[in-house]
């Protein structure tokens, strides 16, 4: 069990800390959430994965 | 209790020997009941207690540091009547052959070497009888008697004019007030021997029930957050994809992985701790109502 845990956190941390470094490239080379909303192809996605769609999503999930 | 029982629970009980010291042992007591006869074996175990007061008092005779050594006494015996075990008994004590025998030669030739120089401090001192009964004389003991006093001797000199101390320094001080902690103070060994019984399980029908219903609980709460974290593993794929449709600007595509990426190590983490807790705490919940009792720490689920 402990091994799994150990596994599992490892993994997570990596994945954690790749993705902000992807973020932290991006921010330096002049990137931005306002710059990445224009973009007409990331904005379906990006309206689909808003914060509130997501917890319109669950909560349709569990009934509410 | 005849002498097999007891050599048969004292060899059971000197677990905290090695097996040639206990077989020594095993073989010193073995020659007193030889020396004794069967006729005064009745006697010889009176004199001897139980074999778990003659066990623990070798316990705590070599916890003490004390040298136990039966070398002597399978000298004596051997002069008298195990000629079988000569061998053994020369190869072991070497050494202790000739002052025993030519030292003192008149307790040799009575029918009990070993009872007159037990005797003179018992008749002389009845405070340290118990040391007597209990303990099994040193190799000092059989050396030190003859020395100090010899039978001849005894009977000229008045019972007053010997020193109270020889006795004492034949058998440790400590030794004396032992027999009475006996059966206040058992010692390990026994606590190990002794099989631990399994608890009785008990099954009760409204425990299960109750399990039931709170683990129904428990698993729609982590089901829940295990929800949550799917949907951050969901949103992982939705950005990853995204962001490969979005090659031409490569800073829109590094957001979006880094943002998949960053999905991915919380909903993972998220799933996982959601999926052990609920596991864990239904485990333990029907565990517990079944009468296992509660689940140790890091076993496996």
């Amino acid at each position: 069990m402990k091994k799994i845990w150990k596994i599992i956190l490892l993994v997570s941390l990596v994945l954690f800390v790749a993705g902000v470094i992807c973020v932290a490239v991006s921010y330096f080379m002049g990137g931005s959430l306002e710059g990445l909303m224009q973009n007409e192809k990331a904005l379906p996605t990006l309206e689909t994965l808003s914060p509130k769609n997501l917890l319109n999503i669950l909560m349709t999930l569990f009934g509410f | 209790m005849n002498r097999q029982q007891f050599l048969a629970e004292l060899s059971q009980y000197l677990t905290f020997f090695s097996p040639e010291e206990k077989a020594q042992i095993i073989s010193a007591y073995n020659e007193k009941f030889n020396s004794a006869g069967s006729e005064n074996e009745a006697a010889l175990l009176a004199e001897l207690g139980t074999p778990m007061m003659t066990a623990i008092d070798l316990k705590r005779r070599v916890e003490a540091g004390e040298q136990i050594s039966f070398a002597p006494e399978n000298d004596i015996t051997e002069t008298e009547a195990a000629p079988e075990n000569s061998v053994e008994t020369e190869a072991v004590s070497g050494e202790n052959d000739e002052p025993a025998v030519e030292e003192a030669p008149a307790p040799l030739e009575d029918e009990a070497p070993a009872e007159p120089n037990e005797e003179a401090p018992a008749e002389e001192n009845p405070q340290d009888s118990p040391t007597e009964l209990i303990g099994e004389p040193s190799a000092e003991a059989y050396e030190a008697v003859p020395l100090a006093e010899s039978p001849q001797e005894a009977p000229e000199s008045p019972v007053e004019e010997i020193p109270q101390e020889k006795p004492v320094a034949i058998y440790p001080a400590e030794i004396p007030e032992a027999p009475y902690e006996y059966p206040l103070a058992p010692s390990a060994p026994f606590v190990v021997d002794a099989k631990p019984k399994k608890p009785k399980r008990k099954v009760s029908v409204a425990k299960l029930i109750g399990a039931f219903l709170l683990s129904i609980i428990i698993t729609a709460f982590f089901l829940a957050i295990a929800s949550i974290g799917v949907v951050l593993l969901v949103a992982m794929s939705y950005l990853l994809l995204a962001g490969l449709k979005n090659l031409v600007y490569v800073t829109d595509c590094l957001l979006l992985f880094g943002g998949g990426l960053v999905c991915a190590g919380l909903g993972l983490l998220v799933v996982w701790f959601a999926l052990w807790s609920a596991v864990s705490m239904i485990f333990g919940l029907f565990r517990n109502a079944l009468g296992y009792g509660s689940v140790k720490e890091g076993a496996a689920v």
